[in-house]
């Protein structure tokens, strides 16, 4: 074999962060988290006082500022479909896939894309909400401020997030990425079978809308320190995430059993 | 004569007295009913119901105490002191506050002084479902913090 999967990995890594319009995508995330945190202390020299670091995160969502949260979540599968996928698009219209495929091999081409999909969404999501929770530990360092309301009514959730508020916001950042890399590779195994951009954005869409429209939405389930509890924000969570992954294993049986997607796709060009 | 006089002397001592009281009323807490929607998609929503809040201390708190709120018998809604108008300042920290849990005070900024004043709502959850609130609110409420 010419090629081992991890030198194709690393290849199909280094081409997303060599486009100037992904990486100026993934900029604008870390940016919006970071401005998050700065909203948020913007009204200290009038005598305001936010809550402290671990409350203050992106994720808990305490603020009144500019829905931030909003930008990043709504149209999560559009961004991430966008970084993680649009080169497999490409290689559709070039028929750069076919010159893959053959190189490596069908499986492993499929392998390449969907760990690639599922790591740089996971990789992008986490790193810029970890970067988050660092700065936002740097500016309210010696801030004390708590809710005021006693969360512990609400039973076990909010009591054993509010006793271990770090490792909450770890948890829930892993829970998050974790999220944000499914969607990821459901893109790429999409794009992979269906080949057309417009299908695909769609398609990836309607599926997240159809888990963030309902009252117990997903968003819950990626927000710490809130009033739900694990059996309000779990079933949501988990069927979100087992929706995803069957979706993938269909595009990928589909993309197996169709060798003449790319081909036919060129013809019609 | 003496008559005209005392009947003078009683209506002056009747009015700086009303004036007096309604002094000590503008200055104590008040429960004025509100309702509105607490607005999808975590948008800021005001009460409407503007109060003028003729404080110059920031340790004066205001209060809010939600009685309802559609989400939930016990849900969370973040509630703050906003300046009336179009365009929005905020006066105060903002409160989580628990449905049904009682009154919550909170102190005001420094750029809340003699100031129209709103009470701003926004749900705590980033979902896209509108609920409506209601309960009592009072814009500032004589005891100091």
């Amino acid at each position: 074999m010419p090629y081992s999967i991890m030198e194709w990995y690393m290849y199909s890594v280094i081409r997303i962060f060599n486009d100037k319009r992904k990486l100026f995508l993934i900029i604008i995330i870390v940016s919006v988290m970071l401005f998050d945190i700065f909203y948020k202390i913007k009204n200290i020299p009038v005598g305001g006082m936010p809550y402290n670091a671990n409350l203050s995160v992106f994720l808990a969502f305490t603020g009144i500022g500019p829905n931030f949260h909003a930008l990043v979540f709504w149209m999560l599968p559009i961004s991430l479909l966008f970084i993680v996928s649009d080169d497999i698009f490409e290689d559709f219209s070039t028929g750069n896939d076919i010159v893959q495929i053959t190189k490596i091999g069908k499986k492993k081409y499929i392998k390449t894309m969907l760990i690639k999909g599922f790591t740089i969404s996971f990789a992008i999501i986490f790193v810029s909400l970890m970067i988050n929770l660092i700065v936002s530990h740097i500016l309210l360092y010696g801030v004390t401020k708590t809710f005021e309301s006693d969360l512990f009514k609400f039973g076990s959730l909010a009591e054993v997030c509010l006793r271990k508020p770090l490792l909450t916001n770890i948890v829930f950042i892993f829970v998050a990425s974790i999220l944000s890399g499914t969607i990821g590779m459901t893109g790429s195994s999409m794009a992979l079978a269906f080949g057309d951009r417009k299908k695909v954005y769609i398609a990836s869409f309607l599926i997240w809308y159809i888990f963030f429209i309902p009252r117990k939405s997903i968003m819950l389930s990626i927000q710490p320190f809130s009033e739900y509890n694990l059996s309000d924000i779990l079933p949501v969570y988990i069927a979100c995430i087992a929706t995803h992954i069957l979706v993938t294993i269909v595009c990928v049986i589909w993309r197996t059993k169709n060798d003449d997607l790319s081909y036919k796709n060129q013809i019609v060009d | 004569m003496k008559s005209t006089k005392k009947i003078s002397l009683l209506l002056v001592v009747i009015v700086v007295l009303s004036m007096a009281l309604s002094f000590s009323a503008f200055a104590a807490e008040d429960n004025f009913p509100y309702s509105f929607t607490m607005k999808k998609n975590c948008a800021n929503n005001y009460c409407g119901d503007s109060r003028y809040r003729d404080s110059d201390k920031t340790n004066n708190p205001w209060m809010v105490n939600m009685t309802y709120n559609a989400e939930g018998t016990s849900a969370i809604a973040i509630y703050w002191l906003a300046s009336s108008g179009i365009t929005r300042t905020q006066y105060s920290d903002v409160v989580n506050v628990i449905c049904g849990n009682g009154k919550y005070y909170k102190g005001v900024y420094n750029n809340a002084y003699h100031k129209n004043t709103d009470l701003g709502v926004r749900n705590n959850n980033n979902v896209a479902t509108a609920y409506v609130v209601s309960g009592y609110w009072d814009e500032e409420t004589g005891t100091l913090l």
